[in-house]
């Protein structure tokens, strides 16, 4: 079943899984470390806490790796980034207004509860990521314009 | 002694970085249903055992789909390639006997997996990969004689 969503080039195409195989094999170490970690030496987080962080630094990695390579700008790839990344703003931004509508209403808002990392810390630090990623991809642009490349 | 594992072509790296890219994928589906599950519905297992078991699967698809279609770690020796695989057997048949003697704790404790079922996944996980090793090595010996017949040899 074809998606519908083109407009990449080979060589982006080739870049995009290069570095999710790197990712891959970062996310499996960070998650076997997490794992190890939490059960022999310190839970710091409830398990959904802890699995996201594990997945968000993998999940940065690859962002800013391809980010960097070029395999998101270009006119090709106008249409992957929007399906890609947009979802993945606006979940951030919705768990962040999650966050922010908890501290409103009951006043105080636990990123640390009993020495453990809570999901609220999860979603303060996430923007923490988001930002210099959609940074390093503005300023990729910006250099492409420069050097008169696509973008 | 050295193994002599084939070097991949670029084909194969391009097509082994594909499956890692969509294992990746995988992954992150599954950590998040696995964390949704634990959080709201019910904690199914221990820290550790869910991420052995979430990770796993992950691994078993790249496992399966890089052998099948790529064929990396080729060894050229049928006896080398034998010889390699006795490692894998010891460890899994004493993780095994590990799980399947009464210990501790059987396959489930107090509702929640334990690292015995895990132990029988792990070993559920090694055969299905050598059972990919040994459909890829067969399919390519007959492709392999298919086409010496066709060049009349």
């Amino acid at each position: 079943m074809r998606t519908g969503i083109e407009g990449y080039d080979e060589r982006q195409r080739v870049l995009r899984h290069k570095f999710g195989y790197q990712a891959f094999f970062v996310s499996m170490g960070l998650g076997f470390f997490n794992a190890w970690f939490c059960e022999f030496i310190y839970a710091w987080g409830s398990p959904m806490v802890t699995q996201f962080i594990v997945i968000m630094l993998s999940a940065y990695y690859f962002g800013l790796r391809t980010v960097l390579s070029g395999a998101y700008t270009g006119d090709a790839a106008s249409e992957r980034r929007t399906a890609v990344i947009l979802p993945i703003v606006c979940g951030g931004i919705v768990l962040l207004f999650l966050s922010v509508l908890t501290f409103v209403v009951s006043g105080h808002l636990s990123l640390i509860e009993d020495g453990r990392a809570t999901v609220h810390l999860f979603s303060v630090i996430n923007p923490v990521f988001i930002v210099p990623l959609t940074l390093a991809y503005y300023i990729k642009r910006y250099r492409d314009k420069r050097n008169g490349e696509p973008n | 002694m050295k193994l002599e594992l084939e070097t991949l072509d670029e084909r194969q790296t391009l097509m082994t970085r594909k499956y890692g890219y969509q294992s990746f994928l995988l992954l992150i589906a599954l950590v998040l249903i696995n964390a949704f599950i634990c959080e709201v519905v019910y904690v199914w297992a221990e820290p550790m055992v869910s991420a052995l078991f979430v990770v796993y699967i992950a691994l078993l698809y790249f496992a399966i789909r890089t052998q099948l279609r790529v064929g990396i770690g080729k060894i050229k020796s049928k006896w080398k390639f034998a010889l390699a695989m006795v490692p894998f057997a010891l460890i899994g048949g004493v993780m095994g006997y590990a799980a399947a003697t009464p210990g501790e704790a059987g396959l489930i404790a107090d509702g929640k997996a334990t690292i015995n079922l895990w132990i029988l996944f792990f070993l559920f996980w090694a055969i299905l990969v050598v059972a990919a090793v040994i459909i890829r090595r067969r399919r390519d010996k007959r492709d392999g004689n298919q086409a010496e017949r066709s060049d009349g040899r």
